[in-house]
């Protein structure tokens, strides 16, 4: 046939069209479309990890002094993001959460930025461990955002560089000893 | 009255003309898929030129490279009063993970002042979509701002 | 002769019915219908059907950009020359029952004046100095001279059927036939003729498979690359004009017999018939199929289409 599409031409013409509304508020993206960054700093610990794996380096972090503590600012750029959730799967306490969410157009782009304020108070002690019940798993040393713990199984040594420690307590949570703790 | 015709019109009738600046592509079909049957953006009047002569608003897509900044400005500077510029994901607003790289001259905001932004990368066709029609707003207040 | 009335009248005639601000609102309308019947026929909403019309006015609001290698003059002359000469052609179609100037060659007329909004805009577009304009131009012109031969051709067959052994080139004539022996259309040796009209309609227009001078993701809209603002407003009003003169030609050429008496009602019945031709003759066309190449164009027009309204004349030729 010299016109393969006629029928579907003239078929179309008299049936109704595909075209979605729009706007449509109702519709969100697909049950696992990675959409506005969405940041619960009430849960935040300040690990830092989120910031280490951004790869297009669009997590900011300051800090302010207050009474008794910090108040760090985490702000996520969206107009910088890939969207690729990897802060996410990072964050040991689900801080971070990408929703479903993909209104993002903004004609200033202040609007794009998702943020945050953790006030994070000052923590006397240092982590110590305790090494009679230390079974040198190495969790502590695999969990920590700053690899500051060094654990050998086979010399049974345990070593921290407290220098380097951000007090996010990530090791203390992960412990299945529960030998670890600020002292 | 006439003036106030032709003001109106310029909501209705925005013509797109893209431009990408090295962008992976994504993009950029993203946006073909805006004039397709299910999104079908020319029932808003969108229509794609085939020169920045003719269009209204510019869409850039792509982190800016080397190569590609002499022909971005050219075409900026060929498209006529009143124009709109809408950067497409997040390339062009901050170079996305291309930044810093020895061949990203971006951000756009360097060369031009970018009047809608739309996050994403890539942005879905609705959210495109939506960023186009704000720059069509934009593109009626410049036309008012005009005198003639 | 010439006094003030007629002078009124005839400024009446250029400047609103049948010139150019009827043959624009009717073209203008005949593109919307075009641009919607296509999107329905794409499985979309499309956009509303006075879109042409928006684009016309935001075209109108624009900045007016003159490259530095155009000639001002002929840059900016050109689109008025072609949408003068479009507003011209109307004068000598019958619109239903209603000739506005008859003479006894209008034909002939109407052939060298549809020629202009061509010439027009290969003028415009060479005086733009762009490259791209060149192609274009160069394709517009192989476009032309591809449907020209088969519209020769096709006024031909008509000039001889109405007018037996001496051709008769006037639309008066030839309406006046067609009232005394019905539409040219329901005479069976002029049917390849109409069929030969109905495919120069979109090369002359410029619409999808025969837009090879315009076509905007090769060439960038060739002609009018440099083009933006009013004057391209305008040349996109001429487009919209063609589609109301081709079709109106077409009408009047092969259904000019079907009149009511009123005036009015005819002029509307002449308005619905060419926008059932446009659907027919452009859009659905244009739904269908994609860009031809230059030289299949103009191969299918001095074949096909030539030879269609060639086997009319020849059967015309013989009293048919």
């Amino acid at each position: 046939m010299m016109f393969p599409f006629l029928k579907t031409a003239v078929t179309n013409a008299f049936t109704k069209p595909s075209t979605e509304k729009f706007p449509n508020p109702e519709d969100m993206g697909a049950p696992a479309y990675r959409g506005r960054i969405v940041f619960h700093a009430d849960r935040c610990t300040d690990c830092g990890n989120c910031v280490k794996v951004c790869a297009p380096k669009a997590i900011t972090r300051t800090e302010e002094p207050g009474e008794g503590g910090k108040y760090i600012t985490r702000a996520f750029d969206l107009t910088s993001c890939t969207f690729c959730a990897t802060c996410a799967d990072f964050c040991e306490e689900n801080s971070i959460e990408l929703s479903q969410d993909y209104h993002m157009v903004a004609t200033d782009p202040k609007d794009l930025i998702v943020s945050g304020v953790t006030f994070k108070k000052d923590i006397a002690g240092e982590i110590t461990c305790d090494l009679d019940g230390c079974i040198y798993c190495g969790l502590c040393m695999r969990n920590c955002p700053q690899k500051i713990i060094t654990v050998d199984r086979k010399t049974k040594t345990w070593e921290i560089d407290h220098s380097g420690c951000v007090k996010c307590g990530i090791c203390i949570g992960k412990c299945p000893k529960k030998v670890l703790s600020f002292q | 009255m006439f003036k106030k015709l032709v003001d109106n019109s310029a909501l209705k009738s925005p013509w797109i003309y893209h431009i990408n600046t090295g962008s992976c592509n994504g993009c950029d079909i993203e946006l073909v898929a805006v004039l397709t049957p299910r999104y079908d953006a020319e029932r808003f009047g969108f229509r794609l030129a085939g020169t920045p002569r003719h269009a209204d608003i510019v869409v850039v897509s792509g982190p800016i490279t080397s190569q590609s900044k002499e022909r971005l400005i050219r075409t900026l500077a060929q498209v006529p009063e009143p124009k709109c510029v809408v950067s497409l994901g997040s390339c062009p607003r901050s170079g996305n993970v291309f930044k810093g790289s020895y061949s990203v001259e971006g951000p756009l905001e360097k060369y031009v002042h970018v009047d809608v932004s739309v996050a994403g990368c890539t942005p879905k066709p609705e959210a495109i979509m939506e960023g186009l029609y704000k720059a069509a707003q934009i593109l009626k207040e410049k036309r008012e701002a005009m005198k003639k | 002769m010439f006094n003030v009335l007629n002078i009124v009248l005839l400024l009446v005639f250029v400047l609103i019915f049948p010139g150019a601000l009827f043959t624009s609102a009717v073209g203008l309308w005949l593109a919307g219908v075009d641009r919607k019947v296509l999107a329905r026929m794409q499985h979309r909403i499309g956009p509303p059907i006075r879109q042409p019309l928006y684009d016309f006015l935001k075209l109108m609001g624009k900045e007016t950009i003159i490259p530095h290698a155009a000639n001002k003059t002929v840059y900016l002359g050109a689109p008025i020359v072609g949408f003068v000469s479009l507003a011209m052609i109307m004068l000598f179609i019958p619109v239903g029952g209603f000739v506005a100037v008859s003479g006894s060659a209008d034909l002939v007329v109407i052939l060298y004046l549809i020629t202009i909004p061509g010439v027009a805009l290969i003028v415009g577009g060479s005086s733009s100095g762009s490259p791209y304009a060149g192609i274009g131009i160069s394709r517009e012109m192989v476009t032309m001279m591809a449907y020209e031969l088969p519209f020769v051709l096709v006024l031909l067959a008509v000039a001889r059927k109405v007018g037996g052994a001496n051709l008769v080139f006037s639309m008066e004539s030839i309406a006046a036939w067609q009232a005394a022996n019905g539409s040219l259309l329901f005479h069976w040796s002029m049917i390849p003729a109409a069929i030969a009209m109905l495919l120069v309609i979109p090369a002359e227009v410029g619409t999808q498979p025969f837009d090879v001078a315009e076509a905007e993701t090769e060439i960038c809209e060739g002609p009018l690359v440099e083009y933006s603002g009013a004057p391209l407003g305008l040349f996109k009003l001429n487009t919209a004009m063609k589609m109301f003169v081709m079709t109106g030609l077409f009408t009047a050429l092969f259904m000019g017999g079907l009149r009511t008496g009123i005036v009015v009602l005819d002029v509307v019945i002449f308005v619905v018939i060419c926008t059932v031709l446009t659907i027919l003759s452009m859009t659905t066309i244009h739904a269908v199929t994609a860009r031809l190449k230059i030289e299949h164009l103009f191969k299918f027009y001095w074949t096909f289409v030539a030879g269609m309204a060639l086997l009319s004349l020849v059967l015309v030729w013989f009293g048919l």
